[in-house]
């Protein structure tokens, strides 16, 4: 059995944040990262490249060459850890190596939510959450039909939220038919407000991407020239769509069925301090397994965004390797273009009506098209805690992601926010402290 | 490590140092091949912002604790072991999680084609950046402070 100081299982974002921060102080300890993927520390968010640029592996690379053997990493690969023995902390693989840990970093990330559609399981049915699953979209897009058959034509996606919609698109940028199934009446609407997502919704539909709101998908039918092969898919209300490859995405859940023994319940991530400790010994978790406290609305809950998979991977590989580090309270930020249409967010974006907060808005109403320009405020308490910005109102957003994360009030200047972020017209005291050598950050 | 610091109540919004920092990111690293030359002319990496009496040039902080390498979804945004914040054009593809993450809206969006990040680099290879150099008022200062971490190092926040 090998023993490793450390052994990070998950090899993405918050895997990197680790692997780099432990090394930055302890650059001999020994380092292991486990992974059940055949590649590691690829861009997850660059997935849909596979499909439309034909990206390899290496095109999709988090890290330049190199990265692996400059930190002194011993990879497994393709190995899934089946058991954690935290008591005489050890590993079981796959593999059926045995792998003994000082501190461990569960970075197991989410699985992508399949729902439970009768004919799910044919091909041409995928999910979008790895570069396995994207390789097989790409695959399915040459087979569908074999040389008898029709060729492929036709996509049903099935769930409008970012990778739904980002694969609704990439299917579009290859030439097919597609139609997007959402269960709730608009898309994005875990992240958007209801104006914006109407606006994506609209490029979306001029570009030949049709999303179908307050609608399901009731089942997957076979194609009658080929069984094995999805053909079609039958909606709600009785309508059938072709369908010629389907991708499943309703969602991602935490994947925490490592430490079952915590007694989770389904859909919640690992537990941790603001070190990114779990409740057991010297087993840390980050990423999008894991829950974080949440700035603006308090409690804790799985942030699964990049950012937060970095900083969180990060923070706790700071302690492991001894270091005394905190995460900070998280803000849910997110950007995404669709057909040239370039959206930012942060924060709140659509408050319940009873929450008191308020609302500023600024340009165009959305409807104009991908060269809409709009920034909309929300605020409480006098401090800004979410905004959107689309197109160009997007530039030096950042200083408003900084105002929500160290909750400055902004009675004084939020008018010119919604012209322009630059902190110019801010008060003196806050404008200085910016401008000083200490900065704003630590 | 370098950094660059701001004089508030000595700048006098020339904008001199927008100038230069586009002169020095051109091809021909000149004024009159940036703005004159066949080629786009570079967005300036520093940003005079204006309220009278006010005046401050804000660029890039090169953060011990940079959000926008944190953020960065490509691998693009790097802290290097010489302490700079680089972004690696050819690695960005131009997502803007980095424009949306840096506190001090010091990161532009590029133009063009396929358009990338731009921020401040502090000019490697140059012993003092260009916007230092032409400050006519001595408004940007260059400090050298020390290391305290390795590439990606610093205590996170």
């Amino acid at each position: 059995m090998t023993h490793y100081d450390y052994c990070v299982v998950g090899s993405s974002a918050a895997a990197a944040g680790a692997v780099e921060a432990i090394r930055s102080v302890d650059p001999s300890g020994r380092l292991a990262v486990v992974s059940e993927e055949r590649v590691a520390f690829y861009s997850r968010p660059l997935l849909t490249r596979v499909i439309t640029a034909g990206a390899s592996a290496e095109d999709l690379a988090y890290r330049p060459k190199g990265f692996l053997e400059e930190n002194r990493v011993e990879v497994r690969l393709g190995a899934r850890v089946d058991a954690v023995d935290h008591e005489n902390r050890r590993l079981l693989l796959s593999t059926g190596e045995e792998l003994s840990y000082g501190r461990l970093l569960l970075a197991t990330g989410s699985a992508a939510k399949v729902p439970p559609v009768p004919g799910r399981d044919l091909a041409g049915v995928h999910t979008l959450a790895s570069l396995a699953d994207a390789q097989a979209v790409a695959a399915s897009l040459g087979s569908s039909g074999g040389s008898t058959g029709p060729r492929t034509r036709s996509a049903v996606v099935i769930g409008g939220g970012l990778i739904g919609l980002q694969g609704a698109e990439a299917l579009r940028e290859v030439g097919l038919e597609v139609a997007v199934i959402e269960g709730l009446d608009r898309p994005l609407a875990t992240v958007l407000d209801r104006d914006t997502s109407t606006l994506v919704q609209e490029v979306l539909a001029a570009n030949g991407v049709t999303v179908l709101t307050s609608q399901m998908v009731k089942a997957l039918r076979a194609n009658p020239s080929d069984p094995a092969r999805v053909g079609s898919a039958v909606l709600g209300d009785g309508r059938e769509l072709q369908a010629d490859v389907v991708i499943l995405a309703t969602g991602v859940q935490p994947r925490t069925e490592l430490l079952k023994g915590l007694g989770l319940a389904p859909g919640r991530g690992f537990p941790v301090n603001s070190h990114m400790a779990t409740p057991w010994p010297d087993v840390y978790a980050a990423g999008d397994a894991a829950e974080v406290s949440d700035l603006l609305r308090g409690g804790a809950r799985p942030f699964p965004i990049w950012p937060t998979a970095y900083a969180g991977g990060r923070v706790a590989g700071l302690n492991m390797a001894g270091q005394q580090a905190d995460l900070p309270g998280q803000v849910a930020m997110n950007t995404f273009h669709f057909f040239g249409l370039t959206v930012a967010s942060a924060g709140i974006v659509e408050p319940p009506a009873d929450e008191g907060c308020e609302v500023l808005t600024a340009g165009p109403p959305p409807g104009r098209g991908p060269d809409a320009h709009h920034r909309k405020l929300v605020l409480k308490d006098g401090r800004l805690v979410g905004f959107v910005c689309v197109g160009e109102a997007i530039d030096r957003c950042g200083l408003a992601t900084g105002l929500i994360r160290q909750q400055v009030r902004v009675e004084g200047f939020r008018e010119s926010l919604l012209k322009d972020f630059g902190l110019a017209p801010w008060p003196e005291e806050i404008r200085s402290k910016y401008l000083s050598r200490e900065g704003i950050l630590s | 490590m370098k950094r660059v610091y701001v004089k508030q109540e000595v700048c006098i919004a020339c904008r001199l140092c927008e100038v230069y920092c586009t002169a020095r990111h051109a091809e021909g690293r000149d004024l009159i091949g940036a703005w004159r030359g066949k080629g786009a002319r570079p967005i300036p990496r520093i940003r005079v912002e204006e309220n009278r009496p006010f005046s401050a040039a804000i660029q890039c902080r090169h953060c011990a604790e940079p959000s926008c390498v944190y953020a960065c979804v490509s691998g693009a945004m790097r802290r290097l072991s010489d302490g700079t914040v680089q972004a690696d054009p050819a690695r960005c593809v131009g997502c803007w999680t980095c424009v949306l993450a840096c506190p001090y809206g010091a990161i532009s969006r590029g133009v063009g084609d396929r358009p990338t990040a731009v921020k401040c680099d502090l000019c490697p290879g140059d012993a003092v950046p260009a916007c230092v150099a032409h400050c006519p008022n001595g408004a940007l200062e260059m400090v050298q402070t020390a290391e305290t971490r390795g590439s990606q190092g610093g205590v996170a926040g």
